[in-house]
Order: C-alpha cells, then sequence, then structure tokens
C-alpha cells in the first residue's frame, strides 16, 4: 500500500489526500445525515479517487448538474425544506462530494477546502465531546497538509517532509490559538435572531409526559447538569431533581398545569415548613434552551441569576423569565425534610383529582373497588400502600421498550401489557390515585445522578429522566411517592442500568457493552468515571467559555499574588531569552558552510603572519601565500584549498558536489598549518 | 556610477526581512471571509469548538503569513552578466537565487519587467542555488540593463503572497544589428587588381572571385553593376556583382589591411553608417583580412581576431551614446 501510495504521480498523491480530508470532514456528518446522503456523498468521493487512480477523464458539467439537482430535489424530500440549519449542512455535504468531481486548478483545491472548514464546524451542532474534538483536530491537519502539498512548484518532498514543516507552522498556531481561544473576548448571545434550531437539538424535559417520552431521553447518556456538593452527598434514593410538575391529563397526555391558557400562581405564597439540616451545592446547568434550573426537593433558597430572574410556581418548579442560552451557574440549598402545602383549601384540591371523563373505565373501577366506600374505605395512606402493594406483586416489567398501548392507555398497561417505563407507572398512580379521590400529581425531572467521590459531586444525565408522582395527604402536605421503585427498586437506589434487566435487548446489551451507561462494578465502571471526569473538565474548560467566565478568569489573574506574578514574568522572560538565543545562534551557524570553511582558513593563515588583506580574492591571496614561507606539502595543501574553494564558490556545483568538496577541504585545512 | 532604472530600487543583493513585502492573496481574502463566518456560527450557536476552530485556523493563517515572508527573505540574490548580443535577437540574463540558510524555500515565482517569457517557479534547496535565464529582446545597441525583477510566493499555504522587487545588477552589450545584404567590404585600391576586369573575375592570378549577384544596394560602387542581368530584367531592377576572395589567395596574404571608415559612409542615416560597419566587420573577420576601424576620433589599428573582432563591434555599440551608458 505505501510502496503503490509513493509510486503515484505527484498529482495524483495530492488529490487523493485531498479526498481523504474530504472523507474525514464528512464522515461524522453521517451520523446526522440521512442514509441516502451519506451514501449519495460517499459514492462521488470514491468515484473521484477511482477517477485519479486510474487516470480516466473527470465526468463533464452535463453529467454533474443533473446530479446536483438530484441531490437538492433529495434534500428537500428528507427535510422538507432546502433552507435551515440541518438542510444547509446537508447541502453543503452534497457539494463537497460533487465538488471533488469538479476540482481542475488550485483555486478548486482552496474551495474545497474552505468548504470542508465549514463542514467541520457544522459537526459541533450535534456534538463538541472529547473524541469530536480530536477527530477535528485530526482532519484539519489532513486537510492543511493537503492544501501545503497543492502550494509546491515543481520539487514536492516527501509526505514526512511536508507533515514536519507543517509540525513547524503549528508549533507556532496552536500557542497563538490558544491565546486567542481564552482571550479574545466573545459576544453574549447571537448576534441576530434566536438560534431556535440549536435549541431544537438538544433533548431535555418538556412540558408534557407521553408514554415513551421519558424512555426516549433515558437512551441519551448528554450531560444535563452537575452539583458540586459543600455538604457530604445526600443518598441516592433522596436525589430527586424537580423539574415539571404535572397536572392535567387528558387521557394520553400528562400537561403541565397552567401550560394552556391559564398562568401559573407564582405569587401566591407557598405554604412550606422544613426541618433537617440542608445540603448546599452549587448547579452549573450548560445552555438548554428552556427555562427550567433544577433543585434537589426541595429548595430552600436559590442563588439568583445575573439578568434572568426566575419565579417559582407553587409546584414548586422554578422557571427563568428568559431562555437559559449560556451555562450558568447557581448555588441552592435543600432540605430533604419538609411538609409542603399541609392546609389545602378543597378547592385547590380539585385542580389535582380531575380525570378525563370515559377514559380508563377499568382503571377507575378497580381503583374505587380497592378503596370502597363509605365506612369500609380505607384510609388514603392505606389505599397507597395497596396500589404499590399491587405493583409490587403482579407481575409488572420495567423496561425501555414498552408494547404500544390502545385509546385507554393506562387501562391496557395495568391490565394487559404491565410493562413499562418511570412514566407508565407514575402515570398511571396519579390516574388510580385521583380516582381514589386522593389530590395527586406527576412530577418529572431527573433522579439520581453519577457520583464523583474526588470532587464531591454530581452529573447527571439525560439517561436519569425520571418521572414519579406527589400525592396530598391531609395534614402531611404533598408526599413523594415512586410507584417505579414499587417494580425496581434499584431505579432509585442505584441507578437506570442496575434497574433494567440484564440484555433485556440487544440494544441495553449493546450499551452495557460499549459502557455507555454507567457501568455495574469494576474496571469498567472505573474506566468510566475517569472519562466522565475528563469530559466534565472538558466541558468547563472548552465548551463553558461564557463571556462571564472569560472575566472571572481575567480577573482570577489579577489577583494573584505580586510574588508569584513576578516570578511567572522572570520564567518567561527567561524562556524567551533561550529562545532567542537558540534562534541567533542557529542563525549565525547557518552561514554557507564553505563561506566558514574559508574563515577558519583565513584565520589560520593570519595566525602565520598572512592575514588576507580586505580586497582579496581567493586566487590574489593564493598567489601571495605561494610566494610565502612554508614547507612544500602546506604549500600544496594551500594551493589546492584555494582552488578547491574558488571552484566551489564561483563555479557552477551540484549539491553531491559541494558536499564533497567540503569534506576535502576541511582535511586539507588540517595540513595548511 | 551604479546605474538604476528605479531610483529606489536596491541594488544590494541581500533580501532583508524589510524588503519582503506582504499581502493576502485572493484566497486569503477567501479565508478572511470563511474565518468570518466561522465565528458568526461560533458565536450564533455559542459553540466553544466552533471558536476553537476559528482560532486555530486564524493561526494557522498567521503561521502562513510569517513563513511566506521568511520563504523569500534572507535569499541572496546574484545576477551573472550576459554574452553580448546583436540588436534585434535576444539577450539573455541569468540571475542566481542563492539560498544560505538550512530550510529551502519552495515555489518562488520570478518575473521580469518586459521579459519575453517568465520562467516557472524556483525551488531552493537548503545551501542550494538555483539559475534563472530571462530573456530579453534586445532592440537598441548600447548597453541593456538587466530588467527589474519581481521575486513571488505564496508557498506555503497559499493564503498570502510575498513580493519584493530587485535590479539586478548585471547588463549585456548590445552590438548594433548588422546590416543585411550589407555591400561587399570597400577594399582599398590596390589590393583588389580584378575589380577593374569585371567580365573575367574568376581569372587565376585574381585575388577575388565571382561570388554572384545581387540587389543593388546604395553605396555599392557603380562599377560593380552587373549589367548583363540589369538587361534581363529589362533595366527596372539594378543587380550588382559580389566578390569574395578567391580560393588560391592565401588569407591574409594580401598586402595592407582594411581600414573601415565611418566618416566615407556619410550617405547613409547614422544608425545605418552603423549597422554596415558592424556587417563589415563580421565579414572581414571571416574574410581573414586584417582590419582597422576608424570612428569619429576613436581609431582602432587593423587586426585580427575574436578580440579585434569585439573591440571593434563594442566601439560600434557605444559610439555616440551618452557618457553614463558608456561607462564600462
Amino acid at each position: 500500500m505505501k510502496a503503490w501510495l509513493s509510486g503515484l504521480p505527484r498529482e495524483k498523491a495530492d488529490i487523493v489526500l485531498l479526498l481523504l480530508a474530504a472523507a474525514m470532514v464528512l464522515a461524522p456528518h453521517a451520523l446526522h445525515l440521512p442514509p441516502w446522503l451519506s451514501v449519495a456523498t460517499a459514492a462521488p468521493l470514491l468515484w473521484r479517487a477511482v477517477i485519479t487512480v486510474r487516470g480516466r477523464r473527470q465526468p463533464s458539467l452535463a453529467v454533474l448538474a443533473p446530479l446536483a439537482l438530484l441531490g437538492i430535489a433529495g434534500v428537500y424530500a428528507s427535510y422538507g425544506t432546502v433552507l435551515g440549519r440541518d438542510p444547509g449542512v446537508a447541502l453543503l455535504a452534497l457539494l463537497l462530494a460533487l465538488k471533488s468531481l469538479e476540482m481542475h486548478g488550485r483555486r478548486d483545491i482552496f474551495v474545497l477546502v474552505f468548504l470542508s472548514f465549514f463542514l467541520l464546524l457544522a459537526n459541533f451542532f450535534h456534538t463538541q465531546g472529547i473524541l469530536g474534538a480530536a477527530w477535528m483536530l485530526a482532519t484539519v491537519l489532513v486537510l492543511l497538509a493537503a492544501l501545503l502539498s497543492a502550494q509546491y512548484g515543481a520539487v514536492q518532498p516527501r509526505l514526512a517532509q511536508r507533515l514536519g514543516l507543517l509540525g513547524r507552522m503549528l508549533a507556532l498556531a496552536l500557542p497563538l490559538a490558544a491565546v486567542m481561544f481564552l482571550a479574545v473576548p466573545r459576544p453574549d448571545g447571537p448576534l441576530w435572531g434566536a438560534p431556535h434550531e440549536g435549541a431544537q437539538a438538544r433533548t431535555g424535559l418538556s412540558d408534557s409526559m407521553q408514554p415513551g417520552a421519558i424512555a426516549s431521553l433515558a437512551l441519551s447518556s448528554e450531560p444535563v447538569f452537575t452539583a458540586r456538593f459543600s455538604t457530604p452527598l445526600p443518598p441516592q434514593d433522596q436525589l430527586y431533581w424537580r423539574g415539571v410538575v404535572l397536572g392535567d391529563y387528558d387521557g394520553a397526555t400528562w400537561t403541565r398545569r397552567g401550560a394552556k391558557g391559564r398562568a401559573p400562581a407564582s405569587d401566591s405564597r407557598i405554604d412550606i415548613a422544613l426541618e433537617g439540616p440542608p445540603s448546599h451545592y452549587a448547579v452549573t446547568l450548560p445552555a438548554s434552551g428552556q427555562r427550567r434550573i433544577f433543585a434537589l426537593d426541595v429548595p430552600r433558597s436559590i442563588e439568583r441569576l445575573p439578568g434572568n430572574p426566575y419565579v417559582v410556581s407553587s409546584a414548586l418548579e422554578v422557571l427563568t423569565i428568559q431562555p437559559i442560552t449560556s451555562t450558568v451557574h447557581y448555588r441552592v440549598s435543600s432540605q430533604a425534610r419538609y411538609r409542603l402545602q399541609a392546609k389545602l383549601p378543597l378547592a385547590q384540591q380539585q385542580p389535582w383529582l380531575a380525570l378525563p371523563a370515559g377514559s380508563n373505565p377499568r382503571s377507575i373501577a378497580w381503583a374505587r373497588a380497592l378503596r370502597g366506600s363509605g365506612a369500609h374505605a380505607l384510609a388514603p395512606a392505606d389505599a397507597i400502600a395497596a396500589v404499590l402493594e399491587h405493583f409490587r406483586h403482579a407481575p409488572f416489567r420495567y423496561t425501555l421498550q414498552p408494547p404500544l398501548l390502545g385509546k385507554h392507555g393506562v387501562d391496557d398497561f395495568l391490565f394487559t401489557t404491565q410493562a413499562g417505563f418511570c412514566e407508565h407507572y407514575a402515570g398511571s398512580f396519579v390516574v388510580l390515585m385521583r380516582a381514589m379521590g386522593i389530590p395527586a400529581r406527576v412530577v418529572t425531572g431527573y433522579q439520581g445522578g453519577l457520583r464523583n467521590a474526588s470532587d464531591n459531586s454530581l452529573s447527571v444525565r439525560q439517561s436519569d429522566a425520571h418521572a414519579w408522582s406527589e400525592v396530598w395527604l391531609a395534614g402531611r402536605g404533598w408526599v413523594r411517592i415512586d410507584p417505579t421503585s414499587a417494580v425496581a427498586p434499584l431505579r432509585t437506589e442505584r441507578n437506570l442500568d442496575a434497574a433494567l434487566p440484564a440484555a433485556a435487548s440487544p440494544l441495553t446489551a449493546w450499551r452495557a457493552l460499549a459502557g455507555l451507561d454507567g457501568g455495574a462494578t469494576g474496571a469498567l465502571a472505573a474506566w468510566r468515571q475517569q472519562w466522565q471526569q475528563a469530559e466534565q473538565a472538558w466541558s468547563s474548560w472548552v465548551l463553558d467559555t461564557t463571556p462571564q467566565r472569560q472575566r472571572a478568569m481575567l480577573d482570577r489573574l489579577k489577583n494573584l499574588p505580586a510574588t508569584t506574578l513576578a516570578l511567572a514574568c522572570a520564567v518567561l522572560a527567561l524562556l524567551s531569552a533561550v529562545v532567542g538565543a537558540l534562534a541567533w545562534w542557529r542563525q549565525t551557524r547557518q552561514g554557507d558552510p564553505l563561506d566558514a570553511l574559508y574563515l577558519q582558513f583565513c584565520r589560520q593563515q593570519a595566525r602565520r603572519g598572512y592575514s588576507r588583506a580586505p580586497h582579496e580574492g581567493p586566487h590574489g591571496y593564493a598567489a601571495r601565500l605561494a610566494a610565502g614561507k612554508a614547507t612544500p606539502k602546506a604549500h600544496a595543501a594551500i594551493a589546492q584549498f584555494l582552488a578547491i574553494y574558488a571552484t566551489m564558490k564561483y563555479g557552477n556545483a551540484n549539491p553531491d558536489e559541494q558536499s564533497r568538496a567540503r569534506r576535502s577541504l576541511r582535511h586539507l585545512l588540517t595540513q595548511c598549518r | 556610477m551604479r546605474w538604476r532604472t528605479i531610483p529606489w530600487l536596491p541594488a544590494r543583493p541581500w533580501l532583508g526581512a524589510q524588503r519582503v513585502h506582504i499581502r493576502p492573496s485572493r484566497a486569503g481574502l477567501a479565508f478572511a471571509a470563511l474565518l468570518l463566518a466561522l465565528w458568526i456560527a461560533a458565536v450564533n450557536y455559542r459553540l466553544g469548538l466552533g471558536y476553537a476552530l476559528t482560532y486555530f485556523a486564524a493561526a494557522c493563517a498567521i503561521a502562513d503569513m510569517l513563513f511566506t515572508s521568511r520563504n523569500l527573505a534572507g535569499l541572496a540574490l546574484a545576477a551573472t552578466p550576459g554574452k553580448p548580443v546583436f540588436a534585434g535577437s535576444h539577450a539573455l540574463f541569468t540571475l542566481r537565487l542563492i539560498n544560505r540558510s538550512s530550510r529551502p524555500r519552495h515555489a518562488i515565482g520570478l518575473a521580469a519587467s518586459g521579459a519575453s517569457a517568465a520562467p516557472g517557479l524556483a525551488d531552493i534547496a537548503a545551501h542550494g542555488e538555483t539559475a534563472i535565464s530571462i530573456g530579453m529582446p534586445a532592440r537598441q545597441r548600447g548597453w541593456l540593463n538587466a530588467p527589474a525583477v519581481r521575486l513571488s510566493g505564496s508557498f506555503p499555504l497559499g493564503l498570502f503572497v510575498a513580493w519584493c522587487h530587485w535590479q539586478p545588477d548585471a547588463r549585456v552589450l548590445v552590438y548594433p544589428q548588422p546590416e543585411q545584404d550589407a555591400p561587399p567590404l570597400p577594399w582599398p585600391a590596390g589590393t583588389i587588381q580584378q575589380e577593374r576586369q569585371p567580365d573575367w573575375p574568376d581569372s587565376p592570378d585574381g585575388t577575388l572571385e565571382l561570388a554572384g549577384v545581387r540587389a543593388y544596394q546604395s553605396g555599392d560602387p557603380l562599377q560593380r553593376l552587373a549589367w548583363r542581368q540589369i538587361a534581363r530584367h529589362d533595366g527596372e531592377h539594378l543587380f550588382s556583382k559580389q566578390f569574395q576572395p578567391g580560393a588560391d589567395a592565401p588569407a591574409g596574404a594580401s598586402h595592407g589591411s582594411l581600414m573601415l571608415e565611418h566618416a566615407t559612409l556619410h550617405a547613409l542615416a547614422p544608425e545605418a553608417r552603423l549597422s554596415r560597419l558592424t556587417a563589415w566587420v563580421l565579414q572581414a573577420e571571416r574574410t581573414g583580412l586584417p582590419y582597422g576601424l576608424r570612428l569619429g576620433a576613436l581609431t582602432l589599428t587593423p587586426a585580427l581576431g575574436a578580440s579585434q573582432r569585439d573591440a571593434c563591434l563594442r566601439a560600434l555599440a557605444l559610439h555616440d551614446l551618452p557618457q553614463d551608458r558608456t561607462a564600462p
């Protein structure tokens, strides 16, 4: 392969390198582009490679133009539009692939490289992980190598030497880029409009919940936020990060109360009593495009965000006024023991009891029968225990791929399929509670998080998304009930993977194998933890570079003690002096080696008393030296030295002859004394 | 005095960094637009890595700027004097680009103002040198100075163009254009007895024999008119006879020598006189007859050989030119 590559003529090798770069640019896009488009972009590159190697003619514009139109039509068919971010990226990918077939001169190489740069950036719309960055760096290097190779004149050195030159350029460029990255101020927020599509790409909790919504989140290991505790970490089964409270049910979908029309009662005072020791922690929440910030049940105080105040709804949801478009940090203190709205007027209980008429008749009948009526009716706490007992003992299964449910979803789930994810359990539990006349609601948010013992922090991922329920009991207020834990206790005690049955599906088996989820134990888990830490450091250092953070970093620099600063300056000065001296030394040594030898010779003769006059050329000098006093052998050596020097200096010798001549001059120099 | 066509062009053949100019190439301008687009995308979508890519690309461009200028800076330049040529042909200048550093230089373009053909890109190995020849049409006699040269290069990434101007310190002597079909040499009386017997020019005891007949040119002696040929052409065209030394006449054996006199050609225009004298010098050199030249105040005593020829041609080339153009 290597021999074949080195045997390729230069133009062909250049094009193959360029095609490799283009393929590397397009490869990560295959994860997001429609499959047909991935094929449609790979095919022209392959075609061009074959044309190049075989030495065929490139297809004419009459072939390419219909292909391009076909591609545009395909993009339109796939996305429904050719405008916007994702169709735009698809079109650019297509353009890059087709441009490789219509590449003739140096100008086209620039076009191809510049297009590639833009597509590289487009890849960051989807992922900005460490691996993505490493791939980007590798791709940029190949791109630059291809661009560099095209710039040589008639002589092009071997690839290793070209890469060496590129390395010297990068040695200069990388520190420069790092300084720019850290120091160039960044504007806050989008330059125009709101990049609604940017938020669209992010997954997260929404204001509604239908069966399957959270299960799809659970497949994503994308980090949501991290919390760093200054107090001991609470036990795993108390880590309920409250998100959205859903109260309205239409028989299929749970929606946030007041999401349709009515404003949330945010101004009314919330009756809440807190006891026990609080947990203090700081949350780092990357831009989500949503208005939600998360806190552990239940928050006592949340630090205000600069420029973006929040409101707390009566159901204890925390909502900011504006969507969060940059990473935010806030401090929270939460208390695990609380009494929330211990006294709730009957009128305020009503909304949490509503059920759509006619839906799920079997469940409602079953619930009413379970509770009983009149004097034999079960107390609310006993009714709850009875339902949980039912979940525990009936053959319910916890699965990420529940069977499809019919029109009466809760009926189907409770009596037919009996397999579901947390949203099925929470939703049907609330339906049963309401049927029994107990005020209840669904709460969605995140449960648990990956512990990081080294810095006492938790990182919460989309796969930690969870739904549970709250019931209102007279005198105790809203009480959290997690029906999922009745079926899959491990879900709340450990995490999702522990709760899922082993190898329940090929997908979960693959995920476990790939270590995408928190593995249970062993080396894999340790490795995963390391990776998680690295990713967290990565996201806080590289991705999370808001203007505020930049300013904070510069402020920290300003607050450094004077001695440290002086020391740093001294080290820097010393380093630059060393670098400068090195450069000077190299420059002085870099003169023509022939001249250096001549200079050495002249100094040697000067010591003998025959210093060269400034105007004297080698011939005149030779004549004068020949007349001087020396042994015959030295005379011969001197004459030979000057003859060779003059031939090399003023003749037209090739490099080989020159190096041979230098060797003999060095030898003669020892005999001239 | 050192001659320069453009006063500010330095003739010192060493390219300091301060003499290398640099500007973005067209591709560089497109790259700047690309950087702007990348930066806007990074801002609008809050892409941390987008900023990283943008700044990395920008830093590469800055490194490219430095490397592009370094590709030219520090080159030593030298011009080799070219051989004299006749007006109407091309003068060749050989320029030497000498690399005294240990890094090779690549893809250096060289363009000369007024040169007939632009040479390709030059590469210079570490501690090596490259010679580039440029041809200049030599139109006028006298000294022809090497044209101002523009060295340029956009290596390594092509985003910037570095260039510098250089006035090579070399010139080529342009001899006057020899007159085509010049009349035969003006033999002084006594050397050519056969002239008086035009009907038997190839008699064995003569020194010249008839070489042929050609169209009459002003200045041809009337005795040489080829009446027979003129009559054959109805008298509309004049022909004169051409002679050359007979094969039996030993070269240089003739007594005395030929003196080419500028003053005798007063009937011709000044440049035409020089052209004819040039042609005669070449002819005399071929003939092997010692010849001298009297050119205004200057007199070259008759002699034969390449040095005599060059001296005569040089005198003809520089005749009557302003002082600063004749100085050696």
